[in-house]
């Protein structure tokens, strides 16, 4: 009885959890507090010490406004997509008002249907692993729930059943009570835990199968997993909402000094993602826009068979050159970060990557699919020298690649700050090519300085960022507003650069800052997204500048910090492994599957066939049975196999009539056998033997129901007797006798004998 | 054993549902639709395995029905086994099958359901390789000798989706007990011959006050009984023994010599003479029990059929054995007047004659010095016992302790 009495609490339990999933699905969270709120009071207003339902007629007005509601919200609103998020509201408030009514067994029925309605509509709505994990608790719980409402039915209609057919004139209606075997809650659970397994694996099995890509495109099932990226590939200055807080931990990565061992920068570490060379002043967006010199090397890594060069000729790694390291967590992307300058490549996966020459740029070939590596290692040189970067870069890192930046503006306070640090605009006409670099540099650092400096002030918030129409963002940065972020500053700098005829162009990727001692690694999280400036420092290198103050950055990164960092890790891992593997689960990665499975499955099958092979082989010679030994060994491993397969028979046989017979000691089981073989005749002519009857008692039942074998059963009965509890021994005559016995009686009975 | 499946309404709109979602997850791209749609597949597959599983290993058995009364409660008890090793059976329905094999060799005029509404048992759980016991309560509306046949154990667990059923023939028989009407217990004083006491000694000795006879003493007789004056004569001591006194007696007379379609009876009495008839026998039947409460020894004879008369005895058992003859009447049978003779004589015993719609003047002229009682069954409201206050929880615990002895 207690298992039914837990039933309506965990109905309840489960309309919480339809509530709480469809409002997180829709990330309406004042929703949530509001509908939880009701919801959960719910329980004590109908079920408290002064319980309360809600009258039909008041809960029929109060679903008549919400029908209403939800009908003029699909009227104002009018979208397709709307309706599903305005169905799943009313069906919300349709479970709550429910909540409140007296609740039957027609009641209880329509409780569920709504919950299942409201988590199919947050299914509609979001992808979320947040929402998967309520998904998961309410199917579990909806199947505790479904099979305790089977029997709450049964029980109600044994209930309801009993009273009507009662007359009026009944004094006494004895009452209906819970008929159980031995631990019900046990074996409840057990039946739960078995369905549960089972339905997950049948689940998982038609997830796999299912055919993906038929009426809609694979690569919307990959833009939803790629939305949960945090890098972009070009910056959009216009639109502020590109700067990521989120403390999601993107990657790890662990920096090896030349000798293997992990060592920390001083420096915070730039991981470069997209070389942007292009700037529209109008959009106020940065691109990359690749020359016509521009290659694009094919890059093909074989897991574990080591660094691949990204130069050609391959650079020698022997000197300055260090290995990064990079473990992918939450975030999934094409893109290889690196330091610069890259001078090979590992990865733990066959994949074929492209190395851009112009920009240095490493990309999964596999387009619009996740990026599902998880780890690779890049060998970095930072300090490389001019034949390395023209090994890397070929021609097309000699090649000019960026246009000038056309603004008097911008002009002008470039001349501003050479001014207030007598610099000159030009350098010698007669000076070498070094000097004429070193000025260029020297250039960009004044820049990088002036942006530095207190007149520019570091901020994400850009509500007072206003632009008129057709204003370029860059220019308003520099000339009027003076705040922004580290978009606004690289883009700043890379523009008075260019406004000079110096050559600069803007990154984008990450900024390590994060050192976790004990693992000895960087941790870069979404929100040490970042853009910075490079610029040409000779005919094929190029010099980093950072115009974001330092410090500004790392107190804002500090600030971030909190005590859920050292457990979001897990929480990230899972949600990588949800967007990668469930997300983003399509046609293609189906057909890797079906390859993976397929073809593993025939090479370890093939494998098993040639080590049994080279097993007789080695035996046969061994044992020196000549040609023929394949054939005796096979008569063997038949003698095997039979040999097995009896003695199995046999023990099962033997604890089946120890378990019958409740037979404990040194008692022969051949000598009571027959006595089993007795019972199994009678089972089945639908004969069975309750387990309390005594044996006679059971044999004159038998003989009432069928006299035509009363006697030979009583005859086996009592010679049972004598052998099991007398200790008179079974001759062969007598078992012989017996089983002539069991077969009559199988014979009168029309029955199968046992063998 | 008769194994069937029956697919139920919900099922048709669950998988109209789960179609629907299907053509939902292929329409979009959403792989948490897809897993929804699997979770509606696994969960009517799971389903369907688990519960045909379960119903391979059932095993129900009807244990011998005791008897019943109409208007009380009659108990049907199974025994419901399991022969799974590893699955237990949940939410099982057991119930009487209306028409079965047996039941269409056999006559139809006894199939329970002529007799009592159907009911069923009600079992939550049979664990693996248990037997329970469960029951089920049947109302009879009417006396006689019914015949169970089929039985059928059904479920829909787990999901409700799918019905499936086990049915098993097994025949048995059983009585109903005609209807014990609480009488006015002035009838049976007023039908007492000699009072409560009894007007004659019985052939044994006892505790009583009248002299029976003398014997010698015996070690452990009590030193009141001696008598002195002959032990005196004697020289030995001699006992006096006294007489026991004799319960009073009561024959119930139940006339049935006239065809029920002669009877006369008005509509507000009773829709026709086959009531009167049963409301006789009901009336028979609550007069034996009733005396029998209050010590008497009971005896009945049926006139009209092929009853033999029945002995007068005491006890709970022997009363039981007249109801059980009250209840196996058959009245299609064709009648026998015979007038008066089968009467018994000589019995020192009241005598009560019952009769469906009027007394028979030749009954009872030969029943001694006080007569008889000649009532019928038109006579009902006259006779009925007001069970307010007192009386009726008496009349309940009575019941009740009956209950307990059946």
């Amino acid at each position: 009885m207690n298992l039914l009495r837990r039933f309506p609490m965990l109905a309840f339990a489960l309309s919480l959890i339809a509530i709480a999933g469809f409002c997180v699905a829709t990330e309406s969270f004042g929703l949530l507090v509001v509908a939880g709120a009701l919801a959960a009071m719910s329980w004590y207003v109908t079920e408290g010490p002064r319980g309360r339902t809600l009258p039909r007629w008041v809960a029929n007005i109060l679903l008549i406004a919400a029908l209403l509601n939800a009908t003029s919200e699909w009227v104002l609103r009018g979208g397709a997509d709307d309706v599903t998020s305005i169905v799943g509201r009313f069906t919300l408030w349709l479970t709550i008002i429910k909540l409140y009514e007296g609740k039957g067994v027609r009641d209880y029925g329509q409780l569920l249907a709504l919950t299942a309605v409201l988590m199919t509509a947050g299914a509609l709505q979001t992808v979320q692993l947040s929402y998967a994990i309520l998904l998961l608790a309410y199917v579990l719980l909806g199947l505790v729930v479904l099979l305790l409402f089977q029997m709450h039915i049964g029980y109600e209609r044994a209930r309801v059943l009993r009273r009507t057919e009662a007359p009026e004139s009944a004094r006494f209606v004895p009452p209906v009570l819970a008929v159980t075997g031995r631990n019900p809650p046990r074996a409840f659970a057990s039946l739960g835990v078995v369905m549960a397994c089972g339905g997950l694996v049948i689940s998982l099995a038609v997830f796999v199968i299912f055919p993906r890509g038929l009426l809609h495109s694979d690569s919307m099932l990959s833009g939803l997993a790629r939305r949960t990226t945090g890098f972009s590939e070009d910056v959009r200055l216009n639109e502020s909402t590109r700067i990521s807080e989120s403390r999601r931990e993107a990657f790890t990565l662990q920096m090896l000094d030349p000798g293997g061992t992990p060592i920390r920068f001083p420096e915070p570490l730039r991981l470069r993602g997209a070389v942007l060379n292009q700037y529209s002043p109008r959009e106020g967006r940065w691109v990359t826009s690749r020359s016509a010199q521009s290659t694009v090397r094919y890059i093909q890594t074989r897991g574990g068979d080591g660094f691949v060069p990204l130069g050609s000729p391959p650079v020698d790694e022997r000197v300055n050159t260090y290995t990064q390291i990079v473990t992918m967590r939450s975030m999934a992307t094409e893109t290889i970060f690196a330091s610069y300058a890259p001078v090979s490549l590992a990865c733990d996966d066959n994949r074929v990557f492209t190395f851009e020459t112009a920009t240095l740029g490493l990309r999964d070939t596999r387009g619009n699919q996740l990026g599902a590596y998880s780890r690779y290692a890049v060998r970095v040189q930072p300090f490389a020298s001019a034949a390395t970067m023209r090994a890397l870069a070929g021609e097309a890192g000699a090649q000019p690649s960026v246009a000038g930046y056309h603004s008097d503006l911008v002009l002008a306070e470039a001349k501003r700050v050479l001014r207030d640090r007598s610099l000159e605009l030009f350098p010698p006409e007669n000076a070498p090519a070094e000097v004429k670099w070193r000025h260029r540099l020297s250039i960009a650092r004044a820049f990088a300085d002036e942006l530095q400096s207190s007149r520019y002030v570091y901020t994400t918030d850009l509500s007072d960022f206003t632009l008129a129409r057709d204003d370029d963002p860059t220019v308003a940065f520099l000339t009027r507003h003076r705040f922004g972020h580290c978009e606004h500053f690289a883009s700043a700098m890379a523009a008075l650069c260019r406004s000079v005829g110096v050559e600069a162009r803007l990154v984008t990727g990450f900024i390590a800052m994060e050192y976790d001692e004990s693992a000895q690694h960087y941790i870069v999280r979404e929100s040490n997204a970042h853009a910075w400036v490079e610029v040409r420092s000779g005919d094929y290198t190029w010099a980093t500048f950072d115009p974001t103050p330092p410090d500004t950055l790392q107190a804002l990164n500090d600030s971030r910090r909190s005590w859920i960092d050292h457990w979001r890790w897990m929480y990230d891992r899972i949600e990588f492994t949800w967007n990668n593997r469930f997300v983003g689960f399509d046609s293609a990665t189906q057909a890797t599957l079906a390859e993976r499975v397929g073809g593993g499955w025939r090479a370890q099958v093939g494998g098993v066939i040639e080590s049994i092979r080279q097993f007789i082989s080695q035996v046969n010679a061994f044992f020196r049975l000549g040609p023929a030994g394949s054939i005796w060994l096979g008569l063997v491993g038949v003698v095997v196999v039979v040999a097995i397969i009896t003695v199995v028979k046999l023990t099962r046989r033997s604890a089946q009539i120890r378990r019958r017979i409740g037979l404990h000691g040194r008692m022969p089981i051949r000598d009571v056998a027959f006595y089993v073989d007795l019972l199994t005749v009678l089972e089945r002519a639908r004969l069975p033997k309750p387990e309390w009857q005594p044996p006679l008692e059971f044999a004159a039942a038998v003989a009432r129901q069928r006299p035509e074998i009363g006697e030979q059963v009583r005859d086996v009965v009592e010679s049972f007797y004598r052998v099991r509890y007398g200790a008179v021994p079974l001759s062969a005559a007598d078992a012989a006798r017996l089983r002539g016995t069991i077969a009559a009686v199988a014979g009168a009975l029309r029955v199968r004998p046992p063998r | 054993m008769n194994r069937r499946y029956h697919v139920r309404f919900p099922a048709i709109i669950y998988i109209a549902l789960a179609v629907l979602v299907g053509v939902a997850a292929a329409n979009r791209p959403n792989n948490l639709l897809v897993f929804i749609f699997g979770i509606l597949i696994a969960a009517i597959l799971t389903s369907g395995l688990v519960s045909g599983v379960m119903m391979l290993g059932v095993r129900v058995v009807r244990l011998d029905p005791r008897h019943g009364r109409v208007g009380e409660p009659l108990s049907v008890r199974y025994a419901i086994t399991n022969r799974n090793r590893w699955l237990a059976l949940f939410n099982l329905q057991v119930e009487e099958m209306p028409d079965g094999r047996a039941e269409k060799r056999a006559s139809p005029g006894d199939a329970w359901k002529g007799y009592m509404a159907p009911a069923s048992a009600w079992i939550m759980h049979v664990g693996p390789l248990e037997t329970v016991h469960g029951e089920a309560i049947f109302w009879p509306t009417r006396r006689g000798r019914i015949r169970l046949g089929g039985l059928r154990v059904w479920s829909s667990f787990p999901l409700g989706l799918i019905r499936k059923s086990v049915s098993t023939t097994q025949e048995q028989f059983t009585l109903i007990y005609p209807e014990l009407i609480p009488l006015k217990l002035e009838l049976l004083r007023a039908v007492t011959p000699s009072g409560s006491g009894g007007s004659r000694m019985s052939r044994s000795p006892g505790q009583g006050s009248d002299y029976f006879g003398m014997r010698e003493y015996k070690p452990g007789d009590s030193i009141r009984q001696v008598s002195w004056r002959r032990t005196a004569t004697l020289d030995q001591p001699i006992i006096i023994e006294r007489t026991r006194p004799s319960p009073p007696r009561l024959r119930v007379v139940l006339n049935l010599q006239r065809p029920t379609d002669q009877l006369r009876f008005d509509t507000a009495d009773a829709p026709d003479g086959r009531t009167l008839e049963e409301v006789a026998i009901s009336l028979a039947a609550s007069f034996l029990q009733m005396a029998e409460r209050q010590g008497y020894e009971v005896g009945l004879t049926v006139l009209g059929l092929d009853e033999r008369p029945t002995p007068l005895r005491k006890g709970h058992w022997h009363v039981q054995k007249l109801l059980g003859a009250l209840a196996a009447l058959q009245l299609d049978q064709p009648r026998r007047d015979s007038g008066g003779g089968q009467m018994p004589d000589a019995e020192r015993a009241g005598l009560v004659i019952i009769s469906p719609d009027r007394a028979d003047p030749r009954l009872g002229a030969s029943s001694g010095p006080d007569g008889a009682l000649q009532i019928t069954a038109r006579q009902l409201k006259s006779l009925r016992a007001d069970l307010s206050g007192a009386s009726a929880s008496r009349l309940n615990q009575r019941s009740r302790r009956e209950q307990a002895l059946a």
